[in-house]
């Protein structure tokens, strides 16, 4: 082997510690069964701090690429580390949640663990046949695992309704593939890049526009799917409220970063790489602002009617889409797409902490009260402490307050939109921070301010897992707070993680 | 040689009625046969795109386009593998596989 390929393969090893991980954790499955349950997640949870390790380690820093169709910067790492630890947290829940209880586990952990495979890999490449095949195996396997209790009908409809979307958007896709592939004779994002800007050089609206046009529409379709942006977000309710809540967990926070890192870098790649003619590129910047504001209006107005908190919180999460979209839109303005990307970047980790421990204050709850609807939520503040005062910190920095990271992130964005000259977007951000503050609240209130629980005691959680699992959202918590104080820290890093 | 036109007429005439079908059926393998369609169509166009940008250009016969086809041809496969896995495992409890059916998540 040539030093060149050893290096390109080292650049590799996080992605290779995940594959064996999958490995192992079949074979433990196979060989020891139910009794193996413990092992198996420890395997999985070993599998995805060695990933971690090796993003950690500064020797692999320095951008890769690898096989001609990966590029490992500093930006996929950025990704890479938001879905890969997302993904041991996830672990964690999945062992602990009462949910899962009559469904085997252990096929579960693989199937996380090639999801996360299958995101980290979506985030480095900037070819489109890697595009698509990371993109399918994080789908397929996302589909399967919404599903995963199969004995609910809930989750089977759940699983149903996102496959047969998400199937959809993926052919969209692909036909959008497929254009772009014909107007650039190329399937490598720079190229495509360099074929659009020729077909628009000439500054009239052709057939030749007219293609670029249809296609990217096409492609954003894919894309917009996997954020739940409006309009293709009718299956992120259903499917949040019916899948198993860690695996929730996962599709609010893991899928999403990997759904905003690939339609970033394919708008960096195909938009912005070569100089796109001036007047077009704020035009699609006014797009995606529109497409922002309006996901983030309905997501937020239709949050309120809610009254499964799963639900809400999925809501939520479109609402939060909207608000990261406000981002890619400032980096699509055509000014400074630096301001944007940080902002957007930035934004993705104070949610990316808030919503982890969100949704894992849900399935604390659920796990010892049975709780998922707001009424059955009432005086749970008082009976569970712990969980009851963090579920409120998260919501508090979902809203963007201080003195949490949310807050910071919100700021950041705002100051990026008023930058930019997107003022009515920052307008109507504003209006939405505050409409999000109000469903946010309401679940607050009914912890704390609205009589006693109709549950005595519930059922206590014991074992290492749970403590563990109590551990990583304490550890969020911490972030939460100490990411608001001090955010220059996270800052820093993010601007690590720049294009 | 037929002209590039006819072929990319062809595929967007697939895509619509895929899409169409998507739409208008309500049972969920005929849905799923429609999105089979409309991945077919993107096939028809990538190999159609193919096959012209390498006409006359000897030294570079463009294949990229036909490999991508191959890749598509096995997502779809994976795809329908793992649909009809939900779609039985849905039909067990609910005994239907009609799309209006499975509407138990409401907002």
């Amino acid at each position: 082997m040539t030093p060149e390929l050893l290096t390109q393969i080292a650049a590799l090893k996080p992605e290779i510690y995940l594959t064996l991980g999958i490995v192992l954790t079949v074979i433990a499955d196979l060989v020891f069964g139910v009794r193996g349950r413990n092992l198996v997640a420890v395997l999985g949870l070993a599998a995805v701090g060695m990933a971690l390790w090796c993003l950690a380690d500064p020797a692999g820093s320095h951008p890769e690429r690898v096989f001609g169709m990966l590029t490992f910067d500093g930006y996929a790492r950025f990704f890479r580390a938001l879905i890969i630890s997302a993904t041991g947290i996830v672990i964690l829940h999945a062992v602990v949640f009462r949910g899962m209880e009559n469904v085997s586990r252990n096929e579960f952990v693989p199937m996380l663990l090639g999801t996360a495979l299958g995101g980290s890999l979506l985030v480095s490449t900037d070819n489109l046949v890697m595009l698509l095949l990371s993109l399918e195996l994080l789908s397929l396997n996302s589909y399967l695992l919404a599903g995963w209790q199969r004995k609910e009908r809930r989750s089977s409809e759940a699983a149903l309704k996102y496959l047969v979307y998400g199937a959809l958007a993926s052919a969209i896709m692909i036909f959008g593939f497929s254009l772009l592939y014909g107007i650039s004779g190329s399937l490598s994002l720079p190229v495509i890049g360099a074929g659009v800007s020729a077909a628009w050089s000439g500054g009239v609206l052709g057939t030749t526009q007219l293609v670029v046009i249809v296609a990217t529409a096409l492609v954003l379709v894919g894309f917009g799917f996997k954020i739940a942006a409006f309009p293709f977000h009718f299956w992120a309710p259903d499917v949040y409220e019916g899948a198993p809540t860690p695996v929730t967990t996962f599709l609010a926070v893991a899928s999403k970063a990997a759904g905003f890192g690939v339609l970033i870098r394919f708008l960096d790649a195909v938009f912005l790489g070569e100089a796109l003619n001036a007047e077009w590129l704020p035009r699609l910047g006014h797009v995606i602002a529109v497409i922002s504001a309006v996901t983030m209006t309905y997501g937020n107005v239709t949050a309120v009617l809610q009254r499964n908190v799963k639900r809400m919180l999925a809501y939520s999460s479109i609402a939060h889409a909207g608000y990261l979209l406000m981002g890619v839109a400032v980096m699509t303005s055509g000014l400074d797409a630096d301001i944007g990307l940080d902002a957007t970047l930035f934004y993705l980790a104070t949610y990316y902490v808030a919503t982890l421990g969100a949704f894992g204050c849900v399935m604390a709850l659920s796990n010892r009260f049975g709780a998922e609807d707001l009424d059955d939520y009432r005086g749970l503040g008082w009976s569970a402490p712990f969980t009851g005062a963090m579920f409120v910190l998260f919501l508090v920095s979902l809203t963007g307050l201080p003195p949490t990271a949310g807050f910071a992130g919100k700021v950041m964005l705002f100051m990026a939109s008023l930058d930019s000259g997107l003022y009515w977007l920052a307008v109507v951000g504003a209006i939405n921070a505050v409409v999000s503050l109000f469903y946010y609240f309401k679940i607050a209130r009914a912890m704390y301010l609205r009589g006693d629980s109709k549950f005595i005691a519930g059922i206590p959680d014991r074992g290492v897992m749970v403590f563990f699992a109590r551990a990583s959202i304490l550890a969020l918590g911490v972030a939460t707070v100490y990411y608001g104080l001090a955010f220059d820290g996270l800052k820093t890093w993010v601007e690590s993680a720049l294009l | 040689m037929i002209p590039l036109e006819h072929y990319l007429y062809l595929s967007g005439i697939l895509f619509t009625l895929g899409l169409c079908g998507v739409m208008m059926r309500r049972n969920v393998i005929l849905v799923l046969m429609s999105v089979e369609i409309m991945l077919n169509a993107a096939n028809i166009a990538l190999v159609a795109f193919s096959k012209y940008l390498s006409a006359g250009a000897a030294e570079s016969v463009q294949l990229d386009g036909q490999v991508f086809v191959f890749f598509t041809i096995a997502v779809a496969a994976a795809e329908a593998a793992v649909a009809l896995v939900i779609a039985m495992a849905l039909f067990r409890r609910l005994d239907t596989v009609n799309v209006d059916d499975v509407a138990n998540l409401r907002w």
